[in-house]
């Protein structure tokens, strides 16, 4: 369960990046997190990586305060979660299969397991025949798919999307929305999806949350995008 | 703990890695490497050459100490300690009036008018003569002077001869150049230390700089700061070993292909010094080259491993 507690958040003296943000997400929702860019989603994501501090409100995930994190703490928070970014993120250095198997490494999974494991997901996101390729060698639909076996491979219980169509076209963009459908259903992974893409938010029926101007401003099962 | 050395085993794979993937950083940073190893070796051997050079003529230079024509074997030995017990005296050489006298014709074989007025007089005119040699060139005041303080001074000692000598002149000029090369050698080193620390770093940082990217990302994806660190510090460990063996490689080549004029010039055999102190030499590298290696990799990359 994610909870979000009168949170508000100010960058410097500017308006708000959050402004008495308070939302749950229970287990196995598909949340869409709405709203132009600058409205605070990326704010959000960013309190729950752990990336960046409340100035009022609290935040929890799993039932642990997470606001106030500790430094130390921070990489065993992070591997509870699956992170996917607008710019996927990839380590340019790694080849596919070596960029799932590193997000198992951290955990200090045996190389066995690994070699059992990261296949199987690189075939569940399409990618088994770029198995040996490097970022730079690929698509980016095929990066993002990529990027989501890797957020995927520990089998988390949460999934953060910051814009992972944001710079896809519509084509790559319905393959990823159409993966995180499918993980948030077979696997029962709560996915939180956040996006200014009005097309794929009106399609897909789900839990939406719009924000503008780091104020939620409505909150609505089966909602539509209305900014 | 078996996770431990999962990890460690991992940091070294990656290490190697990051090494050989990253031709260009890697080529560049071993060339500096590289550099500042030959530099310290270079330095290392120098060094030790010079201060071979000053051994040799330090060597070369002693005070004789002329004792009284009537002073007797026993009370000569005991003066002899005594001077040998100084401090900074290297030794001392006790020379009978019968030696001093065959020094004294070798000298002047080749000056007969000097060699007869000598086989004139029917009695040795010579007398016992305590040979000095300090420890270190800029002694040999300090020796005369408590020389001359002793009680046997006056009795038993009949001159030292060492204010006006040529030997003092000698001593002194030499102590000037010594003076003047110690200043060298200190600045010299002091420049190639800074250079030695300032360039790797400097090379490390921008290295590390260039991963900053895929630092960010191993942390949002769970890392921990020793998991992000160790493929680092296993580079920064094959800067230094890899810069070690080219450089090595390449002072020893070069050492040994000189022309043997060089060594002579340096009252040395210079390729049977560099074999010898192969390992020395090798040592102090490899040594250097892990730390600068290893710790630039730790300092610059420590600035991406916050938040
Ligand atoms: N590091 C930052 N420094 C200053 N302002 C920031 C920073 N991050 C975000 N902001 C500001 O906070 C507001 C919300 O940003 P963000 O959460 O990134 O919005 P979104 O992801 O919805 O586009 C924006 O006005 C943005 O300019
Ligand atoms: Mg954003």
């Amino acid at each position: 369960m994610i909870l979000f507690k009168n949170v508000s958040r100010e960058y410097g003296d500017h308006n708000p990046a959050l402004d008495n943000v308070s939302l749950k997400i229970e287990d196995g929702e598909f949340v869409m997190l709405v709203g132009q860019s600058g409205a605070g989603k990326s704010t959000i994501i960013k309190m729950l990586t752990g990336e960046e501090k409340t100035d009022q409100g609290v935040v929890y995930f799993q039932n642990r305060r997470i606001d106030r994190i500790k430094p130390r703490n921070l990489p065993d928070h992070r591997k509870q979660l699956g992170v996917v970014f607008q710019d996927f993120k990839l380590l340019s250095q790694k080849t596919a299969y070596e960029n799932v198997a590193f997000a198992m490494e951290i955990l200090g999974r045996s190389h066995k397991e690994i070699k059992r494991k990261v296949p199987r997901f690189l075939n569940i996101v399409g990618m088994s025949n770029k198995a040996k390729k490097f970022p730079a060698q690929m698509s980016g639909g095929e990066k993002q798919r990529l990027a989501i076996a890797r957020a995927l491979i520990n089998e988390p219980s949460v999934l953060l999307a910051d814009e992972p169509t944001g710079n896809l076209d519509v084509f790559n963009s319905w393959d990823i929305v159409n993966l995180l459908l499918k993980i948030n259903e077979q696997l029962e992974t709560t996915v939180l999806f956040a996006t200014h893409n009005k097309e794929i938010v009106n399609s897909i029926n789900k839990r939406v949350v719009s924000l503008d101007k780091g104020k939620i401003i409505r909150d609505s099962m089966e909602g539509k995008y209305i900014i | 703990m078996r996770t431990m050395f999962l990890h460690l085993l991992r940091s070294i794979k990656y290490g190697f890695q990051n090494f050989v993937r990253n031709v260009f950083l890697t080529v560049s940073t071993t060339i500096v490497m590289v550099l500042t190893l030959f530099g310290l070796g270079f330095f290392l051997i120098v060094n030790q050459l010079s201060s071979n050079a000053v051994d040799e003529v330090e060597n070369k230079i002693d005070i004789p100490i002329y004792l009284a024509e009537d002073v007797k074997k026993d009370k000569a030995k005991e003066f002899q300690s005594y001077v040998d017990n100084l401090a900074n005296v290297k030794s001392t050489k006790f020379v009978s009036e019968e030696e001093a006298l065959e020094d004294f014709k070798t000298t002047y074989k080749d000056y007969p008018d000097i060699l007869d007025s000598i086989n004139i007089l029917n009695e040795n005119p010579l007398s016992v003569t305590i040979v000095v040699q300090a420890e270190n060139i800029r002694d040999y005041d300090g020796i005369v002077e408590q020389i001359k303080r002793s009680k046997y001074a006056g009795s038993v000692v009949k001159e030292i001869n060492y204010e006006k000598s040529s030997t003092k002149r000698i001593i002194d000029r030499l102590t000037r150049i010594l003076d003047w090369v110690q200043n060298l050698q200190f600045v010299v080193m002091i420049l190639l230390a800074f250079l030695a620390i300032a360039i790797p770093y400097n090379t490390i940082r921008l290295t590390m700089y260039s991963y900053r990217n895929e630092i960010e990302i191993m942390r949002l994806v769970g890392a921990s700061n020793m998991q992000i660190k160790g493929p680092f510090l296993v580079e920064g460990v094959l800067f230094g070993v890899f810069g070690t063996i080219i450089s090595a490689t390449l002072l020893f080549t070069m050492v040994l292909s000189l022309p043997e004029g060089v060594g002579d010039f340096f009252s040395t055999n210079i390729s049977s010094y560099v074999q010898q102190n192969a390992l020395m030499i090798v040592s102090a590298q490899l040594a250097v080259g892990i730390l600068l290696g290893a710790g630039s990799s730790a300092l610059a990359i420590n600035r991406y491993l916050k938040v």
